[in-house]
């Protein structure tokens, strides 16, 4: 299963959408991660690789919408994001 | 398994919107970069003026783009690619503006009694002083056409946005919001009315000014 993360950024905080590739999953609610730190520690949890978290990073720093395909799958996603919020030292 | 497409963009093989359509349906890694950078600004731009906020737009296009995401399978091709697009950045606007909305505005039509049953008027309307081009091109008149068409309702103001700012031919409108190309033109005959409404005020304090003007010289 892979999927689609769409990121917008909201001030200091980053706002998370998936899009799953399969037309009967549940469209799930935005994620939000507090900074950019968040963000990328998110994106290393769910496979991302180095270079297109740069560039997806660079792309929000320039104040655009940053647009990444995603191996996981949402219910990955979800764990990754509660993991993060429940030991936010790990970041 | 990931891949950017924000910025690997390699667009020589997407020119056409076959082939774009092609790629997404595909779930191409640069396809919906592609997308974003050809229809991006059109997307935000009708979230915006259907919404009037930026934020609440943006977030329109980025839920936009998760239902190309999901739907694109569905896309039958039968309609111009944009024309989907549209249908979709249109509905998105409107569910949350329904969402936010007590009452359903299909209820509450501001202008109705403003109109008789033949679709004008009821009462006398001023006449502007100014050629509209010309008063337009001012920064002044401009924000005020804007808020002239935020306060618009929902209804009217959808219509007025996809044909006077898309520049969208009514029977596209028709098809996209699902509605007749008579209710098209009747929505849009009410919000052009609506509005001179709105700017009378404007362009007849700017006509009363240049009365005085002429009557000084």
């Amino acid at each position: 299963m892979e999927g689609m993360l769409s990121i917008l950024r909201r001030g200091t905080a980053y706002q998370v959408r998936y899009a799953s590739s399969n037309p009967y999953d549940r469209e799930p609610q935005p994620l939000t991660c507090s900074d950019e730190r968040a963000l990328v520690t998110l994106l290393q949890h769910c496979g991302l690789e180095p270079w297109s978290i740069t560039q997806a990073v660079a792309e929000l720093r320039h104040g655009r919408m940053a647009v990444l395909r995603c191996g996981c799958s949402q219910a990955h996603l979800q764990a990754c994001f509660a993991v993060l919020l429940e030991t936010p030292d790990a970041l | 398994m990931s891949e950017t497409m924000a910025m690997q963009c390699d667009t020589r093989d997407m020119g056409t919107s076959a082939t774009l359509v092609s790629a997404l349906k595909r779930h191409d890694a640069t396809a919906f970069a592609q997308l974003l950078a050809q229809h991006g600004t059109m997307l935000y731009r009708v979230a915006l003026r259907l919404l009037g906020q930026p934020e609440e737009a943006e977030e329109v296009v980025q839920q936009t783009l998760v239902t190309v995401y999901t739907k694109i399978a569905t896309f039958d091709e039968r309609a111009a690619l944009t024309t989907w697009l549209y249908r979709i950045v249109v509905n998105t606007a409107l569910m949350r503006l329904r969402a936010k909305a007590r009452v359903p505005e299909e209820l509450q039509d501001p202008l109705e009694a403003q109109f008789t049953a033949a679709g004008q008027h009821a009462r006398e309307v001023a006449e502007w002083a100014l050629p509209p081009e010309e008063a337009l091109l001012r920064q002044e008149a401009r924000t005020v056409l804007q808020q002239a068409i935020a306060h618009l309702p929902t209804l009217y103001r959808t219509v007025y946005v996809l044909a006077e700012i898309e520049g969208l031919p009514h029977h596209e409108i028709g098809t996209l919001l699902e509605v007749s190309v008579d209710t098209v033109k009747t929505r849009l005959h009410r919000a052009r009315l609506g509005l001179r409404q709105a700017l009378a005020d404007y362009f007849g304090e700017r006509q009363r000014t240049a009365a005085g003007r002429t009557g000084h010289g």
